[in-house]
């Protein structure tokens, strides 16, 4: 799979739990502090990314990007 | 009649249908075994059968009556799946991967009715119970944050609710904000109905008394007890008070600059952070030689306690008998 596709993949992904728009989403953006995701959500995210990438993804290690471009790179870490 | 013993009698009478999510777990197995032989639960593993009853039988005794569920083989996975991505627009994928971490299938169980509350934490970190419960059962309306309580049970003392009182919130969150320190004391007063049956009296600590100190830490523990008070009118809370002023009644007829129902016989006590309530429940305990019970989680939609992962029988036993009283 291409960084690319990885990367519009995550947007979506994180979109859909941030409940925006992923159009409006960059891969700059903090999860907890622009995205107002609650620790609660990212249990969601981890299932949501496991469902759309060969990946497992821990409670531990989902609380650990800062960034959308952070997951980005924990999901191509373990692909 | 200690308050044990209280708790004891109530869940005899009424025995809950209490699941452990944790079945292979010997501390729990012990606990569950005295629980259910002594008639104070009718408790529910959760576990693979086979590991569970060979762990039970390593420890010398059968699990005859005691329900044993798996999640991997259950025929409610599908219904739960189900219910769980109708409820959050989840894809049945996702669904699926939530519902088979077992602290998730467990709240799930509790929440469709199959048990009437469930005691977790002795094999995971109090914040995996938090986030499961939170996402699975969801927070009771109206209230933002999860938090915890402490009964205290204070020798020698005869204030509070008979030498009893509750503090909050001594373990979970931090640094709360007016808001939030506001939801907390709702909470607690909510916990101490259900729990004690007791009329809450509750009193908002603080440095200062009624404006007798100025300082930002003293405007939120002023602007909470107004919150509080909007989103609970009967509720009989006051704020802000020393916590002498919240327990001895000498002491609230003068610091305290009207007429008080709460002042000098408050029976709930809520901390402003996190280090205050921490720190006071240690001291009460070792000072005051103060039986505690907790922490106890607060905030669910439906009962739910975290258990110390160095927890002993007694504390399992204990933790249910008391979160049976709320179920």
């Amino acid at each position: 799979m291409k960084a690319e596709e990885i990367e519009i993949i995550v947007l979506e992904v994180v979109a859909k739990i941030a409940k925006r728009d992923p159009q409006s989403l960059s891969l700059e953006n903090k999860i907890a502090e622009d995205l107002g995701m609650k620790s609660v959500s990212r249990l969601e995210l981890a299932a949501l990314l496991e469902d759309r990438f060969p990946v497992t993804i821990d409670n531990f290690e989902i609380r650990k990007p800062k960034s959308i471009a952070e997951l980005v790179d924990l999901i191509k870490a373990k692909m | 009649m200690s308050i044990m013993e209280t708790f004891s009698q109530k869940a005899k009478q009424n025995p809950k249908t209490i699941l452990f999510p944790e079945g292979n777990n010997p501390t729990i197995l012990m606990a569950v075994k005295k629980l259910s032989d002594e008639s104070l639960a009718k408790p529910v593993l959760l576990g693979n059968p086979e590991e569970v009853i060979e762990e039970a039988a390593a420890l010398g005794f059968d699990l005859t009556d005691i329900p044993i569920v798996h999640p991997d083989t259950s025929p409610h996975i599908e219904h739960y799946v189900t219910l769980y991505c109708r409820e959050k627009d989840m894809p049945p994928g996702a669904g699926l991967r939530i519902m088979m971490q077992p602290l998730c299938f467990a709240a799930m169980m509790v929440k469709a009715g199959e048990a009437d509350c469930m005691v977790a934490g002795i094999n995971h970190p109090t914040e995996e119970v938090i986030l499961a419960s939170e996402l699975i059962i969801g927070l009771c309306p109206g209230i933002s944050v999860v938090s915890s309580f402490f009964i205290m049970d204070i020798p020698n003392f005869t204030g509070g609710e008979n030498g009893l009182l509750i503090f909050a919130d001594p373990a979970v969150n931090p640094d709360p904000n007016a808001e939030q320190l506001a939801d907390i004391a709702l909470a607690t007063a909510q916990s101490a109905k259900e729990t004690l049956g007791w009329e809450p009296r509750v009193a908002m600590l603080s440095f200062s008394t009624k404006g007798s100190a100025s300082h930002p830490l003293v405007d939120k523990v002023i602007e909470a007890t107004e919150l509080a008070h909007q989103k609970a009118p009967s509720l009989l809370i006051e704020g802000e008070m020393q916590a002498d002023a919240a327990i001895v009644e000498a002491v609230a007829h003068k610091k305290m600059k009207s007429e008080s129902k709460v002042a000098g016989k408050a029976n709930v006590l809520i901390f402003p952070d996190l280090n205050a309530a921490n720190i006071a429940c240690k001291l009460v305990q070792r000072l005051a030689k103060a039986n505690s019970y907790g922490p106890f989680l607060q905030g669910f939609n439906l009962p739910v306690s975290d258990l110390s992962r160095g927890a002993t029988v007694d504390d399992i036993i204990g933790a249910s008998i008391i979160l049976s009283a709320r179920a």
